[in-house]
C-alpha cells in the first residue's frame, strides 16, 4: 500500500484524556474505581493506516474516500437528495452547502418546495403512508385513488395512552433523553475535556415535591429501579418541573468505566422494548419507575459516615 | 322479530370474540414487540366499538350485556402465555407460528368488517343517517386492523418461510 495523507484532512481518533479541573457532579464515595489511563500513541494507527482501510471497504473505488463519496454522489442523481454537484472542493470551500446540490443548483438549495409542490405524486413519492397508531401500509391503489396531486399530507393521531402504566409498586413515570453538554454516548464528547467536567456522570432529576414525599434532599444518592429489574443510581437534582415526572440523562453508558460489567447508570436500560409502529423510534419517555434514597448527600459526595 | 337487534348482536359478540383474540395472540407473541403492543393497542379498539355498539343496541331495543370475564383467570393466562413465549420466543418454529396467529387475526377482522357493511346497508335503508355515519367510522377502524395485519403478515412471511432453519 503507497502511504498517502487524506485528502480531507482527517486525524485518526485521540487518546482518551485523563479528567482535569474540578468536578460540577461528584456523585460517589472516594473508593470508586479510577477511570482507565489513557491509550498511548503506537504506529499501527498511521493515517495511511486509515486511509487503506476505508479503501478496503469501498473496494470498487480503490485508492481515498473521495472516490467512494463521487460514487455516492452519482446514485443520488434525480432523486428528492440529489447532491451529484457536491463535491469535495466545494465541501473545504464553503460554510456548508444545502441539497439538492445539482447542476441546475451548483451552490444548493436553500428552501425546499417555494413553488407549493411536494413530492407526493404516486410516480414520484417514495411511501404510501401508513396509518399512525399501528404502522399499517396504506396501499398503492387506495394512494392513487386519492391523488395528492403535489400537495402536502397532514396528518394527525389520537392520544394512545402508554403501554405501560404507573401503579403502587412503580408510581413515577420515567423519561429519559439529552443534555446540551454530550452527545449520545459520549464516545467523542468525554474526550473534550471541557465538556466531560460539565457533566461527568449521571444524576436524576426529581420534582421537589415528590422529592420530599420520599424524603429525598438535594444531592442524596438515589436508585432508580423499573419492571425491567435494571437499576441506575444517581444523585437527586430537585430540577424536575413536572410532578410525577422524573428525568435522566441517557449519555452515561460503561465504555469508559473500568468495571463494565456494573451497570449502574445506562437510562435506557431500565426502558421496556417498544418501538413508534411508524418510525420505530424506542420508546424512551414513559417508563414506570420507582425511586428510593440510598445514601444521604454528604456521605454519596465524601465517602464517609 | 328483531332482525337489526339480532345484527348488533352479532356484530357485537364478533367484536368481543376479536378483542379476545388480539390479547392471546399478543400473549403468544410477547417476545415480539412489533407484534404484541399492536395487538394490545387493537383490543384496546375492539372494546371501544362493542361499548359504542351497546349504546346503539340500546335505540333498536336489544339489550347486550358487556362480555363477562373473571379478570383473574384472564390475568393469570396472560401471565401464563407470555412466560411461554420468551421462553420459545426465538424458537425456529416461532415465524410459522405467528404467521399462524396473524391469519386467525385476519379472517375473525373480516368477519367484523362484513357485520359493517350489513349494519351500513341497514342504516341507508331505514334512513337512520347518524347511525350511518358512526357505523362508516368504525368500518374504517376495522378496515385498519385488516390492513395492520396484512402489512404484519408481509412482513414476516419471508423470515418465516424463505429461509433456512
Amino acid at each position: 500500500m503507497s502511504s498517502c495523507r487524506p485528502p480531507c484532512g482527517a486525524r485518526r481518533p485521540a487518546a482518551t484524556p485523563t479528567p482535569t479541573g474540578p468536578c460540577t457532579f461528584r456523585t460517589r464515595p472516594s473508593t470508586r474505581p479510577a477511570r482507565p489511563a489513557p491509550t498511548s500513541t503506537s504506529s499501527s494507527t498511521t493515517p495511511a493506516a486509515w486511509t487503506c482501510a476505508t479503501a478496503a471497504a469501498f473496494p470498487c473505488c480503490p485508492g481515498h474516500p473521495e472516490q467512494a463519496w463521487t460514487a455516492f454522489t452519482a446514485l443520488t442523481r434525480g432523486r428528492v437528495c440529489d447532491q451529484s454537484a457536491l463535491t469535495y472542493h466545494k465541501l473545504r470551500n464553503s460554510q456548508g452547502i444545502q441539497w439538492p446540490c445539482t447542476e441546475q443548483a451548483p451552490q444548493g438549495t436553500e428552501r425546499l418546495y417555494t413553488d407549493h409542490t411536494f413530492p407526493t405524486r404516486p410516480e414520484t413519492c417514495t411511501d404510501y403512508g401508513h396509518d399512525l397508531a399501528t404502522g399499517a401500509q396504506n396501499e398503492a391503489d387506495e394512494y392513487r385513488a386519492h391523488d395528492p396531486d403535489g400537495r402536502a399530507i397532514l396528518k394527525a393521531a389520537s392520544y394512545l395512552p402508554p403501554h405501560e402504566e404507573t401503579d403502587a409498586d412503580h408510581p413515577l413515570q420515567l423519561t429519559t433523553g439529552r443534555k446540551v453538554y454530550h452527545w449520545h454516548t459520549r464516545t467523542k464528547t468525554s474526550r473534550a475535556p471541557e465538556l466531560e467536567a460539565a457533566a461527568p456522570d449521571v444524576w436524576v432529576e426529581l420534582h421537589p415535591g415528590d422529592a420530599a414525599d420520599y424524603g429525598i434532599a438535594e444531592g442524596d444518592l438515589v436508585l432508580v429501579t423499573s419492571r425491567q429489574g435494571t437499576t441506575v443510581e444517581a444523585p437527586a437534582v430537585l430540577t424536575g418541573t413536572r410532578p410525577g415526572v422524573v428525568f435522566l440523562p441517557f449519555h452515561y453508558g460503561y465504555f469508559d468505566q473500568a468495571v463494565p460489567e456494573r451497570h449502574t447508570r445506562a437510562a435506557n436500560e431500565l426502558t421496556r422494548t417498544e418501538w413508534d409502529p411508524v418510525s420505530k423510534q424506542p420508546i424512551y419517555k414513559v417508563t414506570a419507575v420507582r425511586v428510593d434514597k440510598l445514601t444521604d448527600a454528604r456521605i454519596a459526595r465524601t465517602g464517609r459516615r | 322479530m328483531n332482525k337489526i337487534g339480532l345484527l348488533l348482536g352479532e356484530l357485537h359478540d364478533a367484536e368481543c370474540d376479536l378483542a379476545t383474540e388480539y390479547r392471546a395472540v399478543a400473549g403468544r407473541q410477547a417476545a415480539d414487540a412489533g407484534t404484541h403492543y399492536p395487538c394490545l393497542t387493537l383490543a384496546q379498539k375492539c372494546d371501544t366499538h362493542a361499548t359504542r355498539i351497546r349504546e346503539m343496541a340500546d335505540r333498536y331495543a336489544k339489550d347486550l350485556s358487556e362480555p363477562h370475564q373473571s379478570h383473574t383467570v384472564a390475568a393469570a393466562a396472560d401471565a401464563i402465555r407470555h412466560k411461554t413465549s420468551e421462553l420459545l420466543g426465538h424458537h425456529p418454529q416461532s415465524g410459522l407460528l405467528l404467521l399462524r396467529d396473524l391469519r386467525q387475526l385476519y379472517v375473525m377482522a373480516q368477519a367484523v368488517g362484513v357485520h359493517w357493511i350489513l349494519l351500513g346497508q341497514v342504516a341507508q335503508a331505514i334512513r337512520d343517517a347518524s347511525l350511518f355515519d358512526e357505523v362508516t367510522a368504525l368500518h374504517k377502524e376495522t378496515l385498519t386492523q385488516v390492513k395492520w395485519l396484512t402489512t404484519r403478515l408481509k412482513d414476516a412471511a419471508p423470515q418465516a418461510l424463505a429461509t433456512r432453519d
